[in-house]
């Protein structure tokens, strides 16, 4: 039988749909649970900075002789947790429920109501001269606590370095990074006028409390470093007339000279990361190196060998490698080498003079000390010198050191003219939070100490 | 008549899903199997091919673990007693360990789908049968162990036949309607619903009503499928404001410290809302993240755990018309960049 035309195309089109249907199905079905089995996504690239809210209800003191060094202590840390600049109390009048007692259960719902992200609470026992002090940290919005209680006992006169080791644990669980309270620093503490000035080594806490003088001030004394135990401090004295390197035992002040050979000046030691060794400038015959001395049998070896000045030596965290300053291309620049001497590789290639570099103690940056244009900086960079980042700018700014914790760098600021005065700064790796340490007297070449133990 | 535009334009459109949908099954890619050929009995045969045209249904299903409800992933798990420590400094007393036990966030990713029972008698077309899949907005925040996890193997069928189906549907559109007519109802039903739409104009609800196959279709199977299956609704995808909107709601809240080594990790979040766009805290979970060592991974997590919570605590300001497109949620924390 033969079809119309029309007929045939008709048959064809409907089988033809019979086809397709079924594939458009099977689409629309795959595409379907493919939306439906997605969540939705979205990303987030800015937030806020911010400091993280807490509430730090007054310590309980446990006896009635305890309420005063209870108080003093939450003072203390919170005056730490504040000086970070990455926390803000939320204050007392805000509460909704009280810590009446160290055991009592946390309403986290009240303390979630008004903002508060973090709940530190503690108490404090005086018994006699001894010292008892117990917290617990608590993470608001998790319903629970951070850590777990933590008790310390000391003496009655311990009670700093006690606030200051629970603002270091408060710090270290909330930030997932270790502290820098219990820590000290010893510097150059400068008096009287600019032309006159006398300087004497100093030693305090990272806040200014409890400064000591180490030397008595009849002669002059230069870029103090702490060894990495933190028992030892390196400097630079001329009490010879010529510039010559000890080490001064901080607990019991007694003193070691490292000789010069006759003819030279040794100065900008530090020391290995082992305490085993220190490097160090040696300046002979109109020309300075750097060399390497081990403190077990004195024996020192040159790792430099250059026509240039090179000086300020630094080591990485892991020994491996130095850090220092040149003029070897004309003009102070910052090289990186083996620890073991060799070739450097210059890193520093900004426009201006950089010098004095500290390796971090986490091993990832390298603060420096940079002139250009008239001002000065206190600046970072990677370990390959890219990621420059200048952090202060001042008529005189140098000498950076790293908290322990590498987060912080404290550094010397010297002010314009005859009156001018020098004094402590510190500033935040991020370039927040500049301010002035309170110190007795003028200050300059800061160190940090280790963490305390 | 427009046949070969329509054979075309569904070539098109194949080749086009296939590119976009193609990827999805190229991970499965099972390697080639090879035997030696021979003789073997008519028996043989059979059981050979039938094995590739059933595969055997597996009833293994992977675990499900519950959460619990204060379960916080990255908290710390301590078990020991009290410990007593001394040092240099001033002694220390620990009331429990100081470095407890960390356990890692767990991802944990589980999808349960029920298929819906279809009367025998009625027969929708499969586009309704997929916009009427199960509401499981309660599910989703209880987090319930499954009695059993469905695999593609053992997932139960729709008691129908999908050709016969579509031919029945096309008859009885095809009584009302020419055929031109009825595949334009079907493709630009399909479009409005599945192909998003990057910048729209306008955003006004889908419209069901106006589909003349679904509304004839609806006409003869909604009661019956109301009654056996929850409605769950295939809505627009959010606009570029909704989305906009929910990003600077978590932001707002994301507190962020640049110096932190914490600023190194990319962190992506899951999350399921209820209706009225409140987080399920127990929902919160990483889906990945990369970056920075544990303890800045466990501060990158707080951190954007509690943006998440505290900033959407009233509930996150979201069209509730669009819900199954805002119920599950991942956010991306990417200081990094």
């Amino acid at each position: 039988m033969i079809q119309p035309i029309d007929a045939i195309w008709n048959n064809r089109a409907e089988n033809e749909e019979l086809v397709l249907k079924p594939f458009l199905v099977i689409i629309f079905i795959s595409l379907t649970t493919f939306a439906q089995s997605a969540p939705l996504r979205i990303t987030i690239t800015e937030g806020v900075i911010e400091p993280l809210p807490y509430a730090a209800p007054a310590f309980i003191g446990e006896t009635g002789a305890s309420n005063e060094v209870a108080n003093k202590i939450t003072e203390l840390v919170k005056s730490d947790l504040f000086g970070t600049g990455l926390f803000r109390e939320v204050p007392k009048s805000s509460y909704i429920s009280e810590i009446d007692t160290f055991s009592s259960a946390v309403q986290y719902s009240d303390w979630k109501a008004i903002n508060v992200q973090a709940l530190l609470t503690g108490s404090v026992l005086v018994t006699g001269e001894k010292l008892s002090v117990k917290f617990r940290l608590f993470d608001v919005f998790s319903n629970s606590e951070l850590g777990k209680g933590l008790q310390f006992n000391s003496t009655k006169q311990g009670w700093r370095r006690i606030a200051h080791k629970v603002a270091d644990e408060v710090y270290s669980r909330i930030t997932g990074e270790q502290g820098y309270f219990d820590s000290r620093v010893v510097y150059v503490a400068e008096t009287g006028k600019k032309g006159s000035r006398k300087k004497r080594l100093a030693i305090m806490d990272f806040d200014g409390a409890n400064s000591k003088y180490l030397t008595d001030g009849s002669y002059i004394v230069l870029a103090p470093r702490f060894s990495p135990t933190g028992e030892r401090v390196l400097y630079t004295s001329y009490e010879t007339g010529t510039p010559q390197i000890y080490i001064i035992e901080v607990a019991t002040a007694k003193r070691t000279v490292l000789k010069n050979r006759k003819g030279t000046m040794s100065f900008a030691p530090r020391f290995s990361p082992d305490g085993q060794s220190v490097v160090y400038s040696l300046e002979q015959g109109g020309n300075t190196d750097i060399f390497i001395m081990n403190l077990r049998n004195n024996s020192s070896a040159r790792l430099t060998s250059a026509p240039s000045i090179e000086t300020a030596p630094s080591f990485s965290p892991d020994g491996s490698k130095i850090v220092f300053e040149s003029d070897r291309s004309g003009t102070q620049q910052l090289y990186v080498m083996s620890s073991l001497g060799g070739s450097a590789k210059r890193i520093s290639s900004g426009e201006g003079r950089y010098g004095t570099p500290v390796w971090s103690p986490r091993g990832d940056r390298i603060a420096f000390t940079k002139q250009s244009r008239g001002r000065f900086h206190i600046g970072v960079m990677r370990v390959d010198g890219s990621k420059e980042r200048l952090l202060t700018a001042s008529f005189l700014d140098e000498g950076p050191t790293w908290s322990p914790n590498g987060r912080v760098i404290m550094f010397t600021r010297e002010t314009q003219g005859e009156r001018g005065v020098s004094a402590l700064y510190s500033v935040d790796v991020s370039g927040r939070n500049l301010k002035k340490v309170t110190i007795r007297d003028g200050g300059s070449d800061p160190s940090w100490s280790p963490l305390g133990k | 008549m427009y046949y070969g535009h329509y054979i075309s334009g569904f070539a098109h459109l194949g080749l086009l899903t296939g590119l976009f949908i193609g990827p999805v099954f190229q991970k499965d890619v099972d390697p080639v199997e090879y035997s030696s050929v021979s003789l073997i009995s008519e028996q043989d045969f059979i059981d050979l091919t039938a094995s590739n045209i059933s595969p055997s249904i597996s009833e293994e299903a992977s675990k499900f673990t519950p959460m619990d409800e204060n379960d916080d992933k990255l908290n710390f798990i301590v078990n020991e007693e009290s410990k007593i420590l001394k040092s240099e400094g001033p002694e220390v007393v620990l009331d429990e360990p100081l470095e407890p036990t960390i356990k890692k966030p767990e991802i944990e990713m589980a999808v349960t789908q029920r298929a819906p029972k279809i009367s025998e008698k009625l027969k929708p077309p499969i586009s309704e049968m997929v916009d009427k899949l199960p509401d499981i907005q309660n599910e989703t925040a209880k987090f319930s162990k499954p009695n059993k996890v469905l695999t593609p193997n053992n997932l139960p069928q729709p008691e129908f036949n999908l050709s016969k189906a579509l031919e029945d549907a096309t008859e009885t559109v095809d009584e009302l309607d020419p055929v031109e007519d009825t595949i334009k109802a079907s493709t630009s039903n399909i479009v409005s619903s599945l192909r998003p739409k990057s910048r729209p104009r306008y955003i006004s609800e889908p419209n069901f009503e106006s589909k003349s196959e679904s509304k004839v279709i609806e006409s003869a199977v909604s009661d019956e499928i109301q009654s056996s299956v929850p409605r769950n609704t295939l809505s627009n995808p959010l606009t570029e404001t909704e989305t906009d909107n929910l990003q600077a709601a978590i932001q707002a809240c994301w507190l962020r410290d640049p110096g932190s080594l914490a600023e190194d990790v990319k962190l992506t979040i899951f999350m399921s809302l209820d209706r009225n766009g409140r987080v399920n805290p127990n929902s919160i979970q990483v889906v990945e993240i990369s970056g920075g060592d544990e303890d800045a991974q466990k501060v990158a997590f707080r951190r954007a755990k509690i943006a998440i919570i505290s900033c959407g605590k009233n509930g996150y300001k979201l069209p509730p018309n669009k819900y199954e497109r805002w119920r599950e949620i991942e956010v991306v924390f990417d200081p990094t960049n």
